[in-house]
């Protein structure tokens, strides 16, 4: 079903940091954790909000997923497991592309309009 | 993955965990292993993993994948509840009384079974704080004094102990004089160690020192908060000052805090004990810390030999070679006391769960009106999580109006329990029931979970209907709501359950009561009245003063009116008597290996002929009776001489006793209280001075303040109205005599039964309040039928049924939903009747007849609960009911 990617804006926060961190290319989870958890290495984001987050981006066609024996093993291999871990892969779709990049519009928009104003210049 | 967080996914749903569980648990465990070695980061994750699955778990489980942003809604929530519970303004006060009453009673008797059970005694690390009792061998129980020669030896064992104090039971000292007000307080002996052991610092000064107690050195105090407020008004100077005890000025050198009453509460003087004093007929207690390391099973294998090692060190032969500790966190309250005071919280628990189906069938009772506006707000888009947030905001309302009327009653209603609980129970209660933090804890959690728990059911069956299902019932009132019906139905017998349950204990209890009342005490003691007198030392300070006011007394109170005879003993039942204990060797036999506890009086020879207690063989005492004589018991003689007659023969106690000779025995009295189920022995010796000497172990009490003390036991008509004639006649010869009890020996023996009474007391509200609850649940089923069906009704009797039938219908209801109950509330009080029976005196927790009468209590409540709706239905009228739809 052809959506327009603005109707679902504004995105989450998380749903858009997630969309960002796939836009290098697919990751599992653990990785996709870390990469968006840097500051803490990855303590902070926890499995309930995360996969509750990634279910509805894949319910809305944001992201899809694949499951293969993953070749750059994950960060510190899970544990107990020999070998290439098989592990789910998330990746963009082209329509989480699209919404991605009308948020990253409606953020620019945003931002522009408040360095237009008073705002930043005061600080300066 | 951990079984635990195996567990924690479990809040998930089921499709979502098998798409989702195994990555879950695996980013779980990486950042697990990434805080592991930081306990504290380690427990912040978990606690946050688990609201996260709480968060996410229920609203997948509630509302879907989470679509669209939502803004915050809880305000809005929250004034929403509170226009729904101003709606239902009956109904929610209804609601808010029963969780306060809920409340108060569970949060009251919460905060007893904490006191008296739960926490830990208030030293620090109390589980290395064990008490060290004498006893016949490692393995048999013990008895907790000592002379003070063999507790000086064991206060110098510091390969098994960090630290070991001695006390002394001061009994009564006279605190104050000269302008001072003078008061009588408990007083205690203690060394330094015992202050060390308990590990209590001062809140002023210091405790004492070694060396303090010893003669020359022994005119210093340590006294409690109480008296430095009352006497000092907390003056920081009032260390170094001098107090008078016993009128005899001591300096304090310390000031225990208001937290601390060790041996028992109460104790306001502390003076330092001297080990070495020779009196002989001192007994001392001692208490211990274990070194670290040194658990309580190996240090109860290694007390043995080291006691073996010390007994006969001792200077005098001590008749317990061996010892036993006891751990200070092990109970202090007896088996039955303990088991009283979980079937109070059981108890508790029950009216807690009445209320809260009480109060989940009321919300029920509105589902009809809230499911359409459920429906058409899930119509309108709301989604089932929103819904369901939206009922349980109104029942968190619930909560906190309750708990903010709890509060003051819970208050007040601990207070009121402090003064009213037994001396017994709070004598040796280390800590006092108080409205606490822990106590507030517990209300608060209670205040919100009851209704959070008794509402979510009716918001869970609430939020499922859809509109066109609603549609469909509309209309056909006979139908509407047939589950929430029955929903409400089995709440109300639930209630039942509660109530039946907490019936049968309450008629059991009434019962073992009247019977332990109607007990036979063995001699007419309502004929009788004791009174106990104290010689302060200052005006009484020699036998001969003593001896003469006794004489006087007795020549005195006899030629008083109403009194027909009076005599002097050492104790008088129920008062259990001075208690010798050794091992019993009979004249001509071998030793027998059990020690055995004989509680003796020592008594003029007019006792018997006074008290009425029956001479059954041989004779009573003689004016020059023999200080060797002894009568005894029926029991004790059939113990010792099964089928034989004692009269003549000889037994002793321990090696330097001398032989005693049996004269007599004498009936069986109920010397241990009525509920005396051990059917104590008793020994009466002859009121000879020398006989006191050799035979008693004198109780250490009125060491100071007291020279002596007295027992005059008078026999009259009507104790009542002689009482105070016998106290004006007391006052008369020396008004410096006091008088420590003067009542008639009924109200000793009631004395014995004041826990019992207090437990009955407490149960029989619990059931009334119970059955009341219960009763209410009824009457808003019933009504709720009745109210429905009313249409329905009023067509059948315009057809022609029978208005008595109606009614008839209704009665009928109840009594179905009581006879449900009161079935499974039998069952399930049968089933705890061990519980029960533990309580119990000479009544099975079977009884028929307790039973019988719970069945029909409430079957007469029900019939008046459902009296109303009866007659409601019954005066349907449906003229006017067709009228008005």
């Amino acid at each position: 079903v052809p959506r327009n990617p603005r109707d679902l804006l504004p995105l989450k926060d998380l749903v858009f940091r997630i969309l960002v961190a796939l836009s290098d290319g697919e990751r599992h989870g653990w990785s996709l954790v870390q990469a968006l958890d840097e500051p803490s290495g990855g303590t902070r984001l926890l499995p309930g909000h995360l996969y509750r987050t990634l279910d509805t981006m894949l319910d809305d066609g944001l992201i899809d997923e694949s499951d293969r024996a993953s070749a750059d093993k994950p960060a510190k291999g899970l544990k107990g497991k020999t070998g290439a871990a098989p592990s789910r892969f998330f990746r963009l779709t082209p329509f989480g592309c699209a919404v991605a990049r009308a948020e990253t519009e409606r953020l620019e928009a945003l931002v522009a309009r408040s360095r237009a104003g008073r705002l930043l210049r005061a600080r300066r | 993955m951990t079984p635990v967080y195996r567990l924690i996914l479990l809040l998930f749903p089921a499709d979502f965990r098998r798409r989702h569980g195994v990555a879950m648990s695996a980013q779980f465990d990486e950042q697990r292993r990434m805080v592991k070695s930081r306990p504290v980061a380690l427990l912040a994750l978990w606690v946050r993993a688990f609201t996260d699955a709480i968060r996410h778990g229920v609203a997948l489980r509630l509302g879907g994948p989470d679509h669209s942003p939502r803004p915050s809604s809880l305000p809005s929530d929250l004034r929403q509840a509170w226009r729904s519970v101003v709606s239902r303004k009956a109904s929610a006060a209804l609601s808010v009384g029963l969780l306060a009453l809920a409340l108060t009673v569970s949060t009251t008797i919460f905060s007893v079974v904490d006191a008296l059970i739960l926490r830990p005694a208030p030293f620090p690390d109390p589980h290395a704080l064990v008490e060290i009792n004498s006893s016949a061998s490692p393995s048999q129980p013990g008895s907790p004094y000592m002379p003070p020669d063999l507790a000086r030896l064991w206060e110098r064992q510091t390969d098994l102990f960090a630290a070991v104090g001695t006390f002394e039971q001061g009994g009564a000292a006279l605190l104050g004089g000269g302008d001072e007000i003078r008061e009588q307080v408990a007083q205690v002996y203690a060394t330094p160690g015992f202050f060390q052991v308990l590990g209590v610092r001062p809140i002023a000064g210091r405790t004492f020192i070694a060396g303090e107690g010893e003669p020359g050195n022994d005119r210093v105090v340590v006294v409690s908060d109480a008296v430095w407020r009352s006497r000092f008004n907390r003056d920081p100077a009032a260390i170094r000052r001098p107090v008078l005890v016993n009128d005899v000025p001591l300096t304090i050198v310390g000031v225990m805090p208001a937290t601390f009453g060790y041996p028992w509460n109460g104790v306001r003087v502390w003076r330092p004990l001297d080990l070495t004093h020779p009196a002989i007929d001192r007994y001392a207690q001692v208490i211990a810390r274990s070194r670290p390391g040194l658990d309580r099973e190996m240090l109860r294998q290694r007390i043995g030999v080291a006691a073996a090692g010390i007994v006969p060190q001792a200077s005098k032969p001590w008749r317990y070679p061996s010892a036993t500790i006891r751990g200070m966190d092990e109970a202090r309250l007896d088996l039955r006391t303990r088991q009283s005071i979980w079937l109070l919280a059981g108890a508790t628990l029950l009216l807690l769960v009445t209320a809260g189906a009480n109060m989940s069938s009321l919300t029920l009772a509105q589902v009809f009106t809230r499911t359409r506006d459920m429906a058409i707000q899930s119509a309108l888009g709301a989604t089932r999580f929103r819904l369901v947030r939206q009922a349980l905001a109104e029942q968190c309302l619930i909560g906190f109006l309750g708990l903010a009327l709890a509060v003051p009653l819970t208050w007040v209603a601990i207070s009121a329990a402090q003064s009213l609980m037994p001396e017994q129970l709070t004598v040796w209660a280390m800590h006092l029931a108080d409205f606490d933090v822990r106590a507030l804890l517990v209300m608060a959690a209670l205040a919100f979970g009851t209704p959070l728990v008794a509402g979510l059911v009716p918001a869970l069956a609430g939020s499922k209907t859809s509109v066109v299902e609603l549609l469909k019932q509309e209309g056909r009132s006979s139908t509407s709501g047939r589950g929430s019906r029955l929903l409400r139905q089995m709440l109300v017998v639930t209630e039942i359950v509660c109530a039946v349950v907490l019936l049968v204990v309450g008629a059991l209890l009434v019962r073992s009561f009247m019977r332990l009342q109607a007990v036979d005490r063995g001699f007419d003691s309502t004929r009788l009245v004791y009174a106990h007198l104290l010689f302060p030392a200052r005006d009484f300070p020699s036998p001969l003063s003593r001896r003469l006011f006794v004489d006087r007394a007795i020549a005195e109170l006899a030629a008083s009116p109403g009194v027909s005879a009076v005599t002097t003993t050492s104790g008088m039942p129920p008062e259990m008597g001075q208690i010798s204990f050794g091992k019993m060797t009979i004249e001509g036999r071998a030793p027998l290996d059990t020690p055995v506890e004989l509680p003796g009086f020592f008594v003029r020879p007019e006792f018997f002929s006074v008290t009425g207690i029956p001479i059954l063989q041989g004779r009573p005492f003689r004016d020059d009776e023999a200080s060797t004589s002894v009568i005894i018991s029926a029991s004790m003689a059939s113990a010792f001489w099964p089928g034989a007659s004692p009269v003549g023969q000889h037994f002793r106690l321990w090696d330097e006793m001398p032989w005693q000779e049996v004269i007599g025995v004498s009936g069986e009295v109920k010397s241990d209280g009525l509920d005396d189920a051990r059917s104590s022995y008793e020994a009466y010796f002859p009121f000879v001075r020398a006989a006191l000497s050799a035979v008693s172990q004198t109780p250490v009490i009125s060491k100071d303040a007291y020279s002596g003390m007295a027992t005059l036991v008078a026999r009259s008509d009507d104790p009542s109205r002689t009482t105070p004639a016998i106290r004006a006649a007391l006052n008369r010869i020396d008004r410096h005599v006091m008088i420590d009890k003067l009542e008639p020996v009924e109200g000793l023996y009631a004395e014995t039964l004041t826990q019992q009474r207090m437990l009955l007391v407490l149960m029989v509200a619990f059931s009334v309040a119970g059955l009341a609850v219960a009763a209410v649940g009824v009457y808003g089923v019933l009504s709720g039928i009745v109210a429905q069906q009313l249409r329905e009704i009023g067509v059948r009797i315009m057809l022609g049924a029978d208005p008595a039938t109606m009614a008839r219908i209704v009665f009928h209801s109840g009594l179905t939903l009581a006879g449900i109950g009161a079935a499974i509330g039998v069952v399930i009080a049968a089933l705890s009747g061990r519980l029960i029976s533990s309580v119990l005196f000479d009544v099975r927790a079977t009884d028929v007849a307790s039973y019988a009468i719970v069945v029909l209590v409430l079957a007469v409540s029900v019939v008046l609960a459902a009296w109303r709706p009866a007659r409601r239905a019954a005066r349907a009228d449906p003229a006017s009911l067709l009228r008005d739809s």
